[in-house]
């Protein structure tokens, strides 16, 4: 590395670890506020400002700094705040938490993609000197279909994940703001808008690579702590095995004590209780594929060397950074999980409930005997009309929302507010700041038709219009987010599945099949996207039907079969009215909960539709004559990486 | 470690295949990643049965051994592609 690239990089680094420390003295000062007697409202909207702040600070320091290339290393950082993005980082913990060992399958699948990109997607674009995913498609593919089919597949997948990320947004201005979570929603959409209109269409992503660290320092400092308190090892990777263990334990005395229900409990260590080992692997590979095609990732991987061997260090970094957070996930995730069997197994009297289970009560985020845990009044009324109430509180009592889980974790372990503090701040700024990822990257493809833009910068005019298209996709990301369609973890899975099946195949084929055409690209876009869609809308919106659909594809078990039959009669023979309701209520929840072809879940959906995008990619390949602008432009290409074009 | 999948697709193509000589498709770093991926997770139970820095090794495989199996397999494939593409670009 040259001398002057290594001064640039120290001062960005320097500048990295500023802004860090800068947001550390923010929380510490807000808590001193609280200790001198502030109320603790006022404090957590002091939470809410600081990470607004950072992630508008973020947005106006990517405005100034033109340079969309820096060096592997930063772009590393980059893009591993973008691969795990803020809704990764509360539901991959809400993950593991509800699921126990299944849910370590969305871990693996976005490591797995990093791979990917730096194995076979990221040097290989370097070398073509394609600096984003439209540009690649638009000279490897020419014409309007593959582009215009590329630019939807963006936009549909990008739009989905923004609405995973305003999501994780909403549900932490609910906590600190105090509002419901639609509003809070909302209020989180209009500071992405507002980050957006800060840096415009040409900032430089790179910038975001400085909330690496904080997001790392958020993390991983309370779970040092714990680590060292409990286990006098202050390696939370290892030490968390005890953890591990002392759930285990814990679980089964629970259940020798009629304190646990076997149907209710996910066990750590455990595999495939909830969910069956295709499923497992039907995620990995989404979110691999997925997180491999994502354009937010794959513009970083691009440094001011603009070789391969420049894009591979940068995903190479991406990848180490990458696993570095995945696996504090999974430590987060056992501490929660710990400190809620303890406080089951120490028979915790109602009244004694800690505050923390009436906070995240009170905002709907945690139940208690199937009802809100507002107060302790309601939660004993709860509770003895149950069944076999009145006794002690059992695990299967206490229902806390996944996504709320890490948000919760330094409170439920005891750790003072600070730990709260700094991890909302931080996952706040990550969310706000990676949201404008896929918000930009929808935008980009429609703004120019598909074209990828000159220089990567916006025409006269463009700016505009992206604003005005911008807010269009925040609007209607925020209006689907504020319905909390299903948990930040599926709609994030679902968002990178539409990517992966829309545009993993294309890009790979791109990359290193020479004999792919525009109308095979086309094909094999429209193919994974179709199939995608289909499986994912009709196994939500319309189970009953889907059900239907999938008895005569796949042939079903005579079980599920006698049961969905005998719903349907009764909604058939049900009187109009309520009973009729009730009676569709009844089939669309079975269907629902069964819908699935070959036993292949939603979120696993990249298990049919990326074969079908092959499939339909090299068919239609096969058929057609590659276009004899396509073998130009790749002619040309290698030569404008090799010139740094 | 040489890699042998590096298809020799582009001998005789002249200066393109030169130029085109430069990335080619790490298929042995591949086929580790996808058995990490999707093989190793198939046999967490049978893992489960030895323990591994006191975790059960299938677990531990899946929260971190997997994770970190990826990291090696990207620095050596990284490793070996840039000494290759210096070599190349230095006969070429």
């Amino acid at each position: 590395m040259s001398g002057g690239r290594l001064v640039t990089l120290r001062n960005t680094c320097t500048g990295f670890a500023v802004f860090a420390l800068a947001a550390v003295l923010g929380v510490a000062g807000l808590m001193l506020l609280g200790e001198l007697g502030v109320p603790a409202s006022l404090i957590d909207g002091g939470y809410w400002t600081l990470g607004v702040l950072l992630a508008a600070l973020i947005a106006f320091s990517a405005h100034v700094c033109r340079d969309t290339a820096n060096s592997a290393f930063v772009s590393g950082l980059s893009g591993a705040t973008a691969v795990v993005s803020g809704a990764f980082v509360l539901a991959i913990t809400g993950a593991v938490f509800s699921w126990g060992h299944d849910g370590l399958a969305f871990g693996i699948g976005l490591g797995a993609g990093c791979l990917l990109l730096q194995l076979i997607i990221a040097p290989r674009m370097a070398q073509r000197g394609a600096s984003s995913l439209t540009e690649l498609i638009a000279t490897r593919f020419p014409g309007r279909p593959a582009r215009v089919t590329c630019a939807g597949a963006i936009a549909l997948s990008m739009l989905a994940l923004l609405v995973a990320e305003l999501m994780a947004a909403g549900l932490i201005g609910a906590r600190v703001l105090g509002l419901g979570y639609a509003a809070a929603t909302v209020v989180a959409g209009v500071a992405v808008l507002a980050c957006f209109a800060l840096r415009g269409l040409r900032g430089a992503a790179w910038t975001r690579g400085a909330l690496f660290p904080l997001l790392l320092i958020a993390l991983a400092v309370p779970l040092v702590i714990l680590s060292a308190v409990w286990y006098g090892l202050p390696l939370p990777q290892i030490a968390y095995a005890n953890a591990l263990w002392q759930v285990q334990g814990l679980e089964e005395m629970l259940l020798e004590q009629d304190l646990a229900d076997p149907a209710f409990m996910r066990p750590m260590l455990t595999p495939f209780v909830a969910l069956t080992p295709t499923n497992f692997l039907g995620i990995v590979l989404g979110l691999a594929t997925g997180a491999a095609v994502v354009p937010t990732v794959l513009g970083l991987s691009r440094t001011r060397e603009r070789s391969a061997r420049g894009a591979r260090s940068a995903a190479l970094w991406t990848l180490a950074f990458v696993v570095l957070l995945l696996t504090l996930f999974p430590v987060a995730a056992a501490y929660a999980k710990l400190s809620l069997a303890r406080l089951v197994a120490d028979r915790t009297p109602i009244a004694e409930l800690p505050a923390w289970v009436f906070t995240y009560g009170r905002l709907g985020l945690l139940q208690i005997c199937e009802r809100a845990a507002t107060d302790v009044e309601s939660i004993i009324t709860a509770c003895a009309a149950l069944p076999d109430g009145g006794g002690a509180l059992a695990l299967h009592d206490v229902a806390i929302d996944p996504d709320a889980v890490l948000l919760a974790m330094p409170e439920m372990t005891g750790l003072s507010g600070g730990a709260f503090g700094l991890l909302a701040v931080a996952v706040l700024a990550v969310v706000l700041s990676t949201a404008l990822g896929p918000l930009d990257a929808a935008v980009r493809a429609l703004v120019n038709d598909g074209r990828p833009m000159q220089n990567g910068a916006p025409r006269r005019g463009q700016n505009a219009r992206g604003l005005a298209l911008g807010t269009l996709f925040v609007a209607v990301a925020a209006a689907t987010a504020s319905k909390h369609p299903a948990g930040i973890i599926t709609v994030a899975t679902w968002a990178l599945t539409l990517a992966a099946a829309g545009l993993f195949p294309t890009l790979f084929a791109a990359l290193w099949w020479r004999r792919a055409t525009a109308a095979g690209a086309t094909a094999g876009m429209l193919a994974g996207l179709s199939v995608a869609l289909v499986y994912l809308v009709g196994t939500q919106q319309f189970p009953v039907q889907f059900y239907e659909v999938q008895e005569v594809i796949s042939g079903f078990g005579a079980t599920g079969d006698e049961y969905f039959v005998e719903l349907k009669e009764a909604w058939l023979e049900a009187e109009p009215g309520e009973a009729k309701d009730v009676a569709w209520a009844g089939l669309d929840a079975h269907a629902r909960a069964t819908a699935a072809l070959w036993d292949i879940g939603s979120l696993s959906a990249a298990l049919l539709a990326l074969p079908a995008g092959v499939i339909a990619l090299v068919a239609a390949s096969l058929f057609t004559r590659v276009s004899s602008i396509s073998t130009e432009a790749e002619r040309v290409s290698p030569q404008r990486a090799n010139l740094g074009a | 470690m040489r890699d042998p999948s590096s298809p020799e697709c582009d001998a005789g193509h002249g200066k393109r295949g030169a130029r085109e000589r430069q990335v080619r498709l790490p298929i042995i770093a591949l086929i580790a990643g996808v058995f990490l991926a999707f093989a190793v997770p198939r046999f967490v139970q049978p893992l489960n049965l030895v323990d591994v820095l006191a975790f059960p090794f299938g677990y531990y495989m899946a929260a971190q051994g997997i994770l970190l199996g990826f990291l090696v397999v990207g620095v050596i494939s990284a490793h070996w592609h840039n000494r290759r593409e210096a070599r190349d670009g230095k006969g070429s």
